[in-house]
């Protein structure tokens, strides 16, 4: 059944690839700018329609062809266009008539000191243009526009992330902008080897999308895969890297995350360095992270900004904290249900005490209250936060202690599923997956106890040793073990015994110039 | 792809029926067991008393008494064999029983003379059951008794009574035996094993008869005192609080004990000697066809305190106070070797082992009337002890005068 699903989806993909390819190639055709001014002006108004953002300025002027102008206002910055090109335009038709050059080259010649001009000889490319915020200066009797990118509009400056938060690090995070955030790469890296590759992708939005790696530290193979999946997008929209990363991934229906994602300049840089390629995207200061493997959803920045043998143990407590917020419900459940004999006594007339007389099995009560915590942190994320205050105390507390009270729901499940809720927190980038694995683990356990947990574990151990990021097993190093990269996992060595880049991912032994004695 | 997953579905599948007999019992449909009793009822039949937690210690109250509260519910019941009692208790309980954590057997006089071996084979042939919970003998009472007096200072009986028995064999007057020592013992030559005992206290036994008691005596009127022999599965006889120390002496399972002997300076007045170490041992050997038995002690110590003045680390002090401990332990010994001798007629120092090993043919000619023989033998006892220290001082605060 699972294979005729993944044939079906497999179709239904090439189809629409297919089809959008016989539209691109449609498009293709360009179309020449219309000499007469009127006809031109028409077929703009025909194309942008009356919008009410779109400017079109006719300069007449006696001694020369007329101009047009096309822009679209509060893209265009309108103190440049008044200043420096209707500014030149009038000041060349004043200008004596003899030896001066032509309108087109003196336009261009004034205007590259202000900003970037280019010849436009086809129509689709200057509607493109003036979309994106240029100027597009149409002369009458001339074939050939002139655009020039006086784009300005508001941008956010970069501020903390609220994503990856560190004690002690940077803290800039990226922004919507994809020039800051190149510029931001680049001020952490400086190395003529660090590339941007430019794609536009998504037939409506023409979002600018950068392939980003560092030649010769990155592998070709997986710089060549990831390049050759961007082409390969056929969409209408790109409004966010997520609508990337779910073109590119290699699991699309896998609950763990095969593309990594940061916005944190930092984190991108440090990827980019181990040989990974980063994709920035237009619009978004979430800058994708490739290949994505499991071990990196345990990292964190602050195991690479404080001393090694404290973040240690932050590492241990985060390794802890996933395996305890997987299977505390279960082992609570089967343990209770299943095998009474492995509580200590003390323990067990504990539970027993406060167990009993309560309506519903430990498995209901186990599923209601995680549902109920869920629905807590949904609302709580949804609402803006002085009502999501509100919300997660009327929930949490009121709620939460009226339910034991009411004795619908014994003290120790809400205990046991409240530390099972909050050490989730601990692995904030799982914390998706482990929802799921949470339950898939608690029917596991209901049905035969701990073998039920054991299988459950088996299938979905099995199941991250099958899938792959860019190429690369998705457990490595665990599993397919490297001794070298080990150093990363379960322990954060030093950053100077860290000498080595991750040979998982390079395939090959890259030696990092070390920080310590050269 | 399909294959391989059909594989390993069909593989995990099929270690499903590998973990034996399982089922989903939710706590609260369990009475949790903690102290079990057994007797022989009038006409007979089994009883059996069952100590089990109270799902609600707060607002039931069963004997409603004044005290502590109590945290758990007495339910007895009968019926011709064990299992067909225990059957029973759903009816009276409505949840099924559990066996894991029992902590505590007790065996009644009158059932611990018939023998004990009905029981254990409910507790090794179940497999809930704990080997691993205490069996103490109620002395001159019925196991209904002890389960059913208030506990006063834990939760419920079993608990209190386990406590204190584990609080005595640190003292050495007690034995602390686990069920499956018991069991254990179907392998010895001749069963022969000791345990402990629980029985009421004069002082304050008198006390709890008064007008005013209740119908259930408190557990503070019962002590655990003393240990009982148990003689093939039977039992055969009891053994003092110093019988017991004399003969976990002989058996290696004294760690630390106080004995008080008489002060070498001041005539009246008694020193306590603290054991630190204490190793025993027991030899049988054969001399002119008959078994000559011996218990070797080896022991240390210090002063733990003293009544009455002196320096006790003058030699002449310290050769006195040692001769005076071995002297104690000596007798100690020998008491409880008399009782094994001539009242019980069972040995419960375990010399058949030692002439099993060492003398195979003499033992053969000899195990058919064993009883008689040990009865008959003497044991000699060797006590060799040391005092390491005086304490931290050497003199007592004086009067000056």
């Amino acid at each position: 059944m699972l294979g005729n699903f993944k044939r079906f989806y497999k179709n239904v993909r090439a189809e629409r690839t297919y089809q959008q390819n016989i539209n691109a190639e449609k498009e293709g055709v360009g179309k020449p700018i219309p000499s007469n001014l009127d006809t031109l002006k028409q077929r703009l108004i025909q194309m942008l329609g009356e919008s009410s953002d779109f400017v079109l300025k006719k300069i007449p002027l006696d001694r020369n062809p007329t101009v047009l102008i096309a822009c679209i206002e509060g893209l265009a910055d309108k103190e440049l266009l008044d200043r420096d090109i209707i500014g030149s335009v009038t000041a060349y038709n004043s200008r004596p008539q003899s030896g001066r050059e032509k309108f087109v080259d003196y336009l261009k010649n004034k205007l590259v000191n202000t900003c970037s001009v280019k010849e436009i000889s086809d129509l689709d490319r200057a509607v493109i243009s003036i979309l994106s915020g240029e100027a597009v200066v149409f002369t009458d009797g001339s074939r050939t526009a002139l655009s020039a990118g006086i784009q300005k509009w508001e941008k956010r400056s970069p501020n903390e992330p609220k994503t990856g938060t560190v004690l002690r690090g940077p803290r800039e995070g990226f922004v919507e902008s994809i020039a800051i955030n190149r510029s931001m790469l680049r001020r952490k890296i400086i190395n003529p080897s660090l590339r941007f590759e430019t794609f536009s992708i998504g037939r409506q939005t023409k979002t600018k999308v950068d392939l980003c790696y560092i030649k010769g530290t990155a592998s070709e193979e997986i710089v060549n895969e990831v390049r050759k999946r961007l082409l390969n997008i056929k969409t209408d929209v790109i409004l966010e890297s997520a609508y990337l990363e779910q073109f590119i991934e290699d699991a699309p229906f896998s609950l763990f995350a095969t593309v990594g994602n940061t916005e944190r300049p930092d984190v991108a840089a440090s990827k980019l360095l181990e040989g990974r390629v980063a994709i920035l995207c237009d619009g978004t200061p979430f800058v994708l992270t490739l290949p994505y493997l499991f071990v990196e959803n345990l990292q964190a920045g602050d195991d690479y900004y404080s001393r090694s043998a404290t973040s240690f143990f932050g590492r241990m407590i985060r390794f802890i904290g996933f395996l305890m917020t997987v299977y505390l419900p279960a082992l609570y459940l089967s343990f209770t249900c299943f095998h009474q004999g492995a509580i200590p006594f003390k323990l067990l007339v504990t539970i027993y005490t406060v167990r009993v007389n309560v309506p519903f099995g430990i498995f209901v009560s186990c599923l209601f209250v995680l549902l109920l915590f869920a629905l807590i942190k949904e609302a709580a994320e949804l609402l803006p936060e002085p009502v999501s205050q509100t919300v997660s105390i009327v929930g949490g507390v009121v709620v939460g202690q009226a339910i034991i009270t009411a004795g619908l729901v014994s003290v120790a499940t809400v205990i046991v599923i409240s530390i099972t809720v909050i050490t989730g927190y601990v692995v904030p980038e799982l914390e998706k997956p482990i929802t799921i694995m949470r339950v898939f683990m608690l029917v596991g356990a209901n049905i035969v106890g701990n073998l039920g947990i054991t299988l459950v574990s088996i299938v979905i151990f099995a199941y991250m040793c099958a899938i792959h990021s860019i190429g690369v097993p998705y457990l490595s190093p665990i599993a397919p073990l490297s001794g070298l990269d080990i150093k990363d996992v379960f322990f954060s060595f030093p950053v100077w015994a860290i000498f080595q880049k991750p040979e998982t991912i390079t395939k090959r032994y890259v030696k990092r110039l070390r920080g310590k004695n050269g | 792809m399909m294959k391989k997953a059909a594989c390993l579905l069909l593989i995990l599948a099929l270690s499903l029926p590998l973990c034996g007999c399982w089922n989903n019992f939710d706590l609260d449909s369990l009475a949790i067991v903690v102290g079990v009793g057994f007797d022989r009822a009038d006409d007979g039949r089994m009883q059996v008393t069952a100590e089990v937690l109270s799902p609600n210690p707060d607002q039931e109250n069963q004997s409603g008494g004044s005290g502590g509260k109590r945290g758990s519910l007495v339910y007895t019941v009968e019926g011709a064999t064990f299992f067909e009692a225990i059957r029973n208790f759903i009816a009276k309980t409505g949840k099924r029983l559990y066996w894991q954590d029992v902590q505590l057997v007790v065996v009644g006089e009158d059932y611990a003379k018939e023998g004990v071996t009905d029981l254990l084979d409910y507790f090794q042939r179940d497999q809930q059951a704990n080997l691993k919970s205490d069996l103490i003998i109620a002395k001159g009472m019925t196991a209904q008794e002890v389960l059913k007096a208030q506990p006063n200072i834990d939760q419920t009986a079993a608990a209190q009574i386990n406590n204190s028995l584990v609080g005595t064999v640190t003292s050495g007057e007690t034995v602390k035996a686990m069920l499956f020592d018991i069991v254990r013992q179907n392998s010895a030559l001749k069963p022969c094993i000791v345990v402990g005992a629980i029985e009421k206290d004069k002082a304050e036994s008198d006390a709890a008869e008064s007008p005013d008691s209740k119908d259930s005596p408190e557990l503070m009127g019962m002590v655990v005192k003393g240990s009982a022999i148990l003689k093939n599965f039977k039992l055969a006889g009891y053994l003092s609080p110093e019988e017991t120390r004399g003969f976990l002496f002989a058996d290696d399972k004294i760690q630390s004990t106080i004995i008080s002997v008489e002060n070498p300076v001041e005539k009246n007045k008694l020193v306590s000697i603290k054991l630190t170490e204490a190793s025993g041992k027991i030899k049988a050997d054969i001399v002119e066809n008959k078994p000559k038995l011996t218990v070797e002690i080896e022991a240390k110590g210090a002063v733990g305190d003293q009544q009455g003045g002196g320096d006790l680390t003058a030699p002449e002090h310290i050769g006195a106070l040692t001769a005076a401990v071995e002297n104690e332990i000596r007798k100690e010994i020998a008491s409880a070797a008399s009782v094994s001798q001539k009242e019980s007629g069972s040995d419960i120092f375990c010399f058949s082992e030692d002439i099993y090993q060492n003398d195979y043919n003499k033992w053969r000619e000899m195990a058919q009337n064993w009883d008689d023989v040990y009865a008959q033998s003497d044991i000699g006892i060797r006590v060799n002890f040391l005092i390491k220290r005086p304490g931290m001082i050497t003199e007592p605060v004086e009067k000056k005068e």
